[in-house]
């Protein structure tokens, strides 16, 4: 079907179609947070929180998710979304798991700050489903100033990247690494254990020292 | 009682126990006292994995059922044994007793993780409270993952030197779940059937069906392509914008200046790590 013969019956036909295949998607997303959250949980991190990665999160039940000023992408809350887990170790040492799970990383920003629109994102057929695991670890007295890490990170070029990376704000030293993992990879338990478990495990294991897995 | 919360499942109440571990664990090992000794037993062989132990016996399931009836207790409360460091009682969730067979204990873990520690005190407290049997097998319910399995292995075995008569396994929910899926594919009489239906539903009920991974996804994508412009002709507030170019063909409903509270996206990004 072409978008010149298309008719309103045929694009709800597209609409239920799609429903379908995104409830099939996102229970197979939540079936992996499961598996990764059981396996964080057993290395000693607690579940700190989730959020949608693109968007606002869903408004509550006493709050118009219709609302002028509200976006429709705050109803997709699984299109991008982001969990995180913390662990202090009690030495100093804190850390920090993000597990972020896109289904599409063609998605751009609007520049104006207007609600992004799908036509101007990356065509699909060249864009990812991802699943991207960034491990963090803070050394260091107080309160850890993420956020400056963070920005440090981006402007040392190595934001997203796998190999270990080290950054010294004062006395503190942060350690930051990402892996990205398409999703189509991850094709049954074997998988998710070799991309995912494994390296959360191996670098569990090394105390405060930049994740190479 | 599954049934009352099974058409409860909205209600707050249902919700709350759906997260607990003793009605998790009630479902599921009452319905697996009721099934024959010879299916139960080829249910647990196919759902369980062996975790190897150092020193002690590492065989796995066995094949062949044994021919007695085993016994259930869910909850049975065993003195604790001269060697373990309970001094009251210690409680596995379920146990399975095979005359002249192994002594089955059932730990079970819904949200938590399980510990060596646990696994030794009923393991000493089985051994006490049922002296004359030849094997004690320990089956860790749920809370596994094989990198820790390995370590809590180890640290039973170190702490249990001179009991080879011990065999330790993993269960996870999700796994028994899809073997008794797979399992009423197969020839079975009418009450067998209802207990595994019954198993299964209130498996899921807890959240703790079958594991659905992405290889599985290519089966619901639609056989006609997905065409996303095709809303173009119903949108209720149809129009182009001249300056969005081609996207206003595609997407042609008007934008409105909206701003969502997070949407900058140095701030989305940023927002987990504060």
């Amino acid at each position: 079907m072409s978008p010149d013969n298309a008719n309103p019956p045929d694009a709800f036909l597209q609409v239920r179609q799609a429903y379908r295949l995104i409830y099939a998607y996102q229970r197979r997303v939540r079936d992996l947070l499961q598996i990764i959250d059981e396996h964080i949980q057993g290395t000693g991190f607690s579940f700190k929180r989730w959020r949608p990665a693109r968007s606002s999160p869903p408004s509550r039940s006493n709050n118009p998710f219709f609302s002028r000023g509200k976006w429709a992408w705050d109803m997709l809350p699984g299109y991008a979304t982001r969990c995180m887990w913390t662990r202090s170790d009690g030495d100093g040492q804190r850390r920090r798991i993000t597990v972020e799970i896109h289904a599409d990383t063609g998605f751009e920003w609007d520049k104006e700050g207007r609600e992004p629109e799908p036509g101007f994102f990356k065509k699909a057929n060249k864009s990812e489903s991802e699943l991207s695991l960034i491990l963090w670890t803070y050394r260091g007295e107080g309160q850890p100033d993420w956020i400056a890490a963070l920005n440090r990170v981006r402007a040392d070029g190595h934001w997203g990247s796998p190999e270990g990376h080290s950054v010294s704000l004062g006395e503190s030293v942060y350690t930051y690494a990402c892996h990205d993992v398409p999703l189509h990879e991850l094709t049954g338990r074997e998988a998710v254990n070799r991309l995912i478990l494994k390296r959360i495990t191996e670098w569990v294991g090394r105390s405060g020292e930049p994740s190479r897995v | 009682m599954l049934h009352a919360h099974l058409r409860k499942s909205v209600d707050p109440l249902a919700d709350r126990l759906s997260r607990r571990e003793d009605p998790l664990t009630s479902t599921v090992f009452e319905r697996l006292s009721y099934l024959d000794a010879p299916l139960m037993w080829r249910l647990l062989r196919a759902s369980t994995q062996p975790i190897p132990l150092i020193s002690l016996a590492p065989d796995g399931w066995p094949d062949k059922p044994l021919e007695a009836t085993p016994t259930w207790h869910l909850w049975p409360r065993w003195a604790p044994s001269p060697e373990g460091h309970n001094t009251r009682s210690v409680e596995p969730d379920a146990v399975c007793h095979w005359p002249g067979g192994p002594v089955i204990i059932f730990e079970a873990k819904h949200h938590g993780a399980q510990t060596a520690w646990q696994w030794r005190e009923q393991l000493l407290a089985a051994q006490w409270a049922h002296k004359a049997a030849p094997e004690y097998w320990l089956v860790a319910v749920g809370g596994t993952a094989p990198a820790q399995d390995r370590a809590r292995a180890k640290e039973l075995a170190d702490n249990l030197k001179g009991h080879a008569d011990i065999r330790l396994f993993r269960l996870s929910w999700e796994t028994l779940c899809e073997k008794i899926v797979q399992l009423q594919r197969s020839s079975l009489g009418g009450g067998t059937r209802a207990i595994l239906h019954d198993l299964e539903l209130g498996l899921c009920h807890f959240g703790r069906g079958p594991v659905e991974y992405m290889d599985s996804l290519l089966k619901h994508v639609p056989s006609e392509p997905i065409n996303s412009a095709a809303l173009n002709s119903w949108s209720p507030a149809r129009g182009a914008s001249p300056e969005r170019g081609h996207a206003a063909e595609l997407y042609p409903i008007p934008l409105l200046p909206s701003y969502s509270p997070n949407q900058d996206a140095m701030l989305a990004l940023m927002e987990p790590l504060t």
